[in-house]
């Protein structure tokens, strides 16, 4: 027993390992690359540099000014902003500051960005954009998540049915992203018809009691949620589908329907339960995805998320919110694949964690 | 007959009864304050979705410039929606002067100042308005706005000559080239431009983000190709891939000899003087692009001599400043550093049942919409319970009366709609009409050509201007005191170009705040201390951000003196000068109205006190470079995590009854009216939910940052005629 738990331990400590160090490594890429290696600085000097001296000059009262002067007081203000920045630092230092606070949660502030109420505190910032996106998307990927696994199943069951070969025909649709999809939605529904709205998240102006900001979310949200389940549902069920079937022609399958056993116990039994762990892998990924938003279909629906405010910080070089964004996804990342090994074990009989040189 | 004459009487009476009803209850519906109770801001990010909810009547306003050609046709075939033109962008060619030869030895043929001159031949900006911008936008030939006063009302027939001087012709263009190149021993060889048996290659930086570019900047690049016969490698970016190149970059490296440009006027410049200092010489841009403009300068004596003295003003009257104007735009065309294409034009959409003013550079914004936005019935004006208006961006950066967000469209809000002020600009021509001052008088020195157009300022030349020993001409933050001016300049004083005298009416004090308070001498008394103590490094709000600025304000700021308390009459001193003598009275330093921050938000004692407690005790900070620095959040009047430090200054405030400077404000504001403005302002918080308050025709409703949406609701009590700034919607008449 104790040699099962040194093992054990000695797994877990690895892994934990192993997976932090993938952390620090991606989190470090992210800061390199958000900030071109470095070169961005100079981009930003400069932009600096002129939006001052446009600043500046255009104010009245320094347009008299001697020109010695003009640049002395230009050139204090950009100093001021580079340190506001951090831009007097060179990057290298930075890099490991970003990648120390990003490590240990501090996610600091921002460099450009506020919050939506007016915070710069990254923390805030996220925080205040995920009810949004989860609101979303977690219905969305719920709902395809769902739907797809029950009518996988029974298509599996069906094999080769009207409905079956028109979901599989339907297949294709996916290859076309969600905001596609929200775009002929828009179109159809919100200018042809004018029965849904065209995006936003609730009625101008919010309706002032709990009831009716409920309905009126529910309103906003029948576009985008379709528009994603559009474009995810079919091409999930097909590979669900493909998925069951592979499994449903397995030797014990055959066996079990030999001994007699009723298809829904077959299927609960010897079907769902050895591809519990996948499915269980495929949901938390999912749901994990879901913290990274869907930039371009929030983005088409005005709808505030977490997708948008990525886009946002992209395109402002706000590295600190990027990182934020970027090493929560990382350890929630880590702390699924860390938890999902125990999950296997628990889940297939065939997993031992630990045991038989290291197990699997 | 008597018949006749009886109904023929009958008939007259009850047109007179009509006529006199219908006058009555226009004047009933009118009345005071803003005529829509409501207003309803959102969020719309695509203008092609914000004029279809125009067309469909799901908004009334897209307060935004619709520059896409194709969405601008939409506009005009749709009977639903109208629009105004704002022209506030612009694009030119900027070239690298740089040579003759860059560092690695490649010919630079743009060090030839005939030969940028001749692109001014060379393109059809008016094809580039007609083919890329659908008409949105007009030819510009010279650095001046063509809708601007000194192009528009100043002197057109100078730009006229020069429009007409420098109509397209590619073949003089092609001449001219051919001459110049030939005379720098190039060559040209199967078609192409040959300097040392190399082939000459122009790098076109051409921006793919700023329309009508990249399609304008790739029709130069056809035409230097086929026309001029240059090699031509087209290299498209966008504006923070480019900077580097031409903003960043030393000219002598060559790594571009073109580069389209684009700027921004967010406001009608009364003055465009000082322009071509900054877009043609090395004295303002810290760029090397214009550092190096220094050298190629001295080949152009008239023209830097003509820039330099329009930036310092140097000229004593008004036909010396057209000879200047001459003088600068013409050789400015021979110098041609950069040349000119286009003024973008904007088409600004709202309903057709709608009327609001657009300002002529910053569209429909503040405060255009803030005086004039109604809906109106048969020409009529009518009460409008809600009007819908949709910004492409809005709630950008914290709210406060500092220096909050300075983005235009959170501005919207947070200036005159909520806020007052002392005057306001006509959105047609940037001259200044008084809001809250009654009347001003300008004195400026003898000489310097000022001139007046409206009739609430008088204008008077003297030769001398005393500045008063006892007027204050500075802020003493340790002993909490105004310096006088015998104290700053000593006992023989000063004396200063201009004197500004503003008169206040005599009901100034019973202007009403949102919060049920009256408008009173120490909203003014603080506004002035705060201007000086921010920048004071004793201060408790010091503000290093704004010391730099209030140095160089001080130079020209010679001193300030109550001469009424009421009715109030304040004099100003200053050698800062403008050539209007309505803008000499409405800087906020010259009216003196509570207005705080480098966009003049106001503000009213007591608010302010709350964030100066809450920056005092380094919770928040007014600015963000100081929010930075303390590491605490920027300060936010209406929502997020600084209200519930707001709300704990503000029962530090009701406890200690506190004034702040109590030293000089204690003489102004009694321990009364501090508690009638705390208590007001604590009701006011529980009602609204915020601590904005103001004067201005609208109330902060609600704020929901998260839906971005901002909710605006009229304030009953406001003062002022609902048509009071009707005129704004007319055109400008324009003397010919």
């Amino acid at each position: 027993m104790r040699d099962i738990v040194a093992r054990l331990g000695k797994f877990t400590l690895l892994r934990l390992v192993s997976l932090v160090v993938t952390v620090v490594i991606a989190v470090y890429i992210t800061v390199f690359i958000a900030n071109w290696g470095g070169n961005l600085d100079e981009v930003r000097k400069f932009n600096i540099e002129h939006d001052i001296s446009i600043e500046i000059y255009g104010n009245p009262a320094f347009q008299a000014m001697p020109t010695s002067e003009l640049k002395a007081l230009i050139d204090e203000r950009v100093q001021l902003e580079y340190e506001r920045q951090g831009l007097n630092q060179p990057f290298i230092v930075r890099s490991f500051k970003y990648l120390l606070d990003a490590i240990t949660l501090n996610l600091g502030r921002s460099e450009h960005i506020t919050s939506d109420s007016g915070s710069r505190e990254v923390r805030w910032i996220l925080l205040e954009r995920l009810p949004p996106t989860l609101i979303l998307l977690a219905t969305s990927q719920l709902l395809v998540f769902i739907l797809s696994i029950i009518i996988a199943l029974y298509l599996s069951r069906h094999y080769g049915s009207i409905l079956d070969r028109i979901i599989i025909a339907l297949a294709p649709t996916s290859a076309a992203p969600g905001w596609l999809y929200g775009l002929f939605l828009i179109t159809i529904f919100a200018a042809a018809l004018r029965i849904l709205p065209w995006g936003g998240m609730v009625d101008a102006p919010p309706p002032p009691t709990t009831w009716g900001y409920f309905v009126s979310l529910l309103k906003h949200m029948v576009l985008p949620v379709s528009a994603m389940l559009i474009s995810g549902l079919f091409a999930s069920i097909y590979s669900w589908r493909t998925f069951f079937l592979i499994y449903s022609s397995e030797d014990y399958i055959d066996l079990a329907r030999a001994k007699g056993l009723s298809s829904r116990t077959i299927e609960r039994r010897y079907i769902l339960r050895p591809t519990l762990p996948p499915i269980i892998t495929q949901f938390m990924i999912s749901m994990i995805y879901v913290w990274l938003g869907a930039i371009i279909l929030e983005t088409v629906f005005g709808w505030p998320g977490i997708g948008r405010l990525f886009y946002q910080a992209v395109q402002l070089y706000d590295t600190p919110v990027i990182i934020g964004n970027v090493v929560i996804l990382g350890y929630m990342l880590a702390i699924t694949v860390f938890l999902l090994d125990f999950a296997y074990a628990a889940l297939d009989p065939r997993v031992r964690l630990g045991l038989e040189g290291g197990g699997q | 007959m008597f018949k006749r004459s009886f109904l023929l009487l009958l008939a007259l009476m009850m047109v007179l009864v009509l006529v006199i009803a219908g006058c009555g209850e226009k004047e009933e519906a009118l009345g005071t304050g803003a005529l829509v109770d409501e207003v309803v801001y959102s969020l719309e990010e695509s203008p092609a979705a914000a004029v279809s909810k125009l067309k469909s009547g799901e908004s009334d306003i897209y307060a935004n410039s619709v520059t896409d050609p194709d969405l601008f046709d939409e506009i005009l075939a749709s009977d639903e929606i109208l629009y105004e033109y704002n022209y506030g962008s612009y694009r030119e060619l900027s070239f690298n002067t740089w040579g003759p030869t860059f560092e690695d030895g490649r010919f630079n043929p743009f060090h030839i100042p005939e030969i940028r001159e001749a692109f001014n031949w060379l393109i059809d900006r008016n094809y580039i308005v007609e083919e890329y911008l659908g008409g949105l936008g007009a030819a510009k030939y010279t650095v001046l706005g063509t809708t601007f006063p000194d192009a528009a009302i100043r002197y057109p027939h100078i730009v006229k000559e020069i429009e007409e001087h420098y109509a397209h012709n590619p073949e003089k263009a092609k001449e001219i080239v051919t001459q110049k190149m030939e005379e720098a021993n190039c060559e040209l060889v199967d078609g192409k431009w040959h300097y040392n048996g190399e082939k000459i290659e122009i790098k076109m930086l051409i921006r793919s983000d700023s329309p009508p570019n990249p399609a304008a900047g790739n029709y130069v690049a056809d035409l230097v190709e086929d026309v001029l016969g240059f090699e031509v490698e087209r290299m498209e970016r966008t504006g923070t891939d480019a900077s580097p190149i031409w903003y960043g970059a030393h000219p002598k490296e060559g790594l571009m000899h073109i580069y389209t440009g684009g700027w921004i006027s967010s406001a009608i410049p009364r003055d465009q003087g000082s322009i071509f200092d900054q877009m043609y010489t090395h004295r303002v841009m810290a760029s090397p692009l214009w550092t190096v403009l220094e050298e190629d300068l001295k080949d152009f004596p008239e023209f830097d001599e003509a820039s330099r003295k329009l930036r310092f003003k140097e000229f004593t009257n008004m036909e010396e400043r057209e000879e200047l104007f001459k003088t600068a735009l013409w050789e400015g065309m021979k110098f041609s550093p950069r040349i000119w294409l286009v003024d973008v034009a904007g088409a600004n959409p709202y309903r057709h049942d709608v009327k609001v003013a657009c300002d002529v550079a910053g569209g429909i914004g503040d405060p255009s919409w803030v005086f004039t936005a109604h809906r109106h019935k048969d020409g009529k004006p009518v009460p409008t319970e809600l009007l819908r208006v949709e910004l492409p961006n809005m709630l950008v950066e914290p709210w406060n009366p500092v220096e909050g967000s300075s983005w235009s469209y959170d501005m919207y809000f947070t200036r005159r709609a909520v806020g007052g002020a002392g005057t306001i600009p006509d959105p047609r021509d940037g001259l200044y009409w008084p809001l809250r001052i009654e009347k001003a008088e300008v004195v400026v020195e003898e000489g310097l050509p000022v001139v007046k157009t409206h009739d609430w300022v008088t204008l008077e030349f003297a030769s001398d201007i005393e500045v008063p020993l006892d007027a204050w001409a500075d802020w003493d933050p340790e002993e909490q005191r105004f310096v006088t001016v015998e104290e700053r300049f000593g006992e023989e004083g000063t004396t200063a170009l201009r004197k500004t005298v503003v008169h206040y009416p005599d009901n100034l004090y019973e202007t009403p705040l949102h919060d049920g308070s009256k408008l009173s001498l120490g909203d003014f008394i603080l506004a002035m201390i705060m201007t000086f103590d921010r920048g004071k490094e004793a201060s408790p709000v010091f503000d290093k951000a704004e010391q730099a600025g209030l140095e160089a304000w001080l130079d020209t700021f010679k001193g300030v003196k109550i001469v009424s308390e009421d009715p109030l009459v304040i004099e100003t001193y200053s050698d800062m000068w403008y050539m209007d003598a309505e803008l000499n009275a409405s800087d906020p330093t010259d009216t003196w109205y509570p207005q705080y921050g480098t966009y003049a938000w106001s503000g009213y004692w007591h608010m302010i006190a709350l964030g100066w407690m809450a920056e005092a005790e380094k919770s928040l900070a007014f600015s963000q470079d100081k929010s930075d620095d303390l590491g605490v959040e920027q300060m936010d009047y209406t929502k997020g995590p600084s209200l519930p430090i707001l709300e704990e200054c503000l029962e530090k405030a009701i406890a200690d009854n506190f004034i702040p400077y109590e030293p000089v404000l204690g003489e102004y504001i009694s321990a009364e009216e501090a508690t009638e403005r705390w208590s007001n302002l604590k009701a006011f918080y529980e009602e609204w939910g915020h601590f904005w308050v103001g004067t201005g025709p609208y109330i902060i409703k609600s704020v929901h940052p998260v839906e971005k949406q901002v909710v605006l609701t009229r304030f009953a009590d406001y003062p002022d005629p609902a048509d009071r700034f009707f005129f704004f919607l007319e055109d400008l008449a324009i003397a010919e």
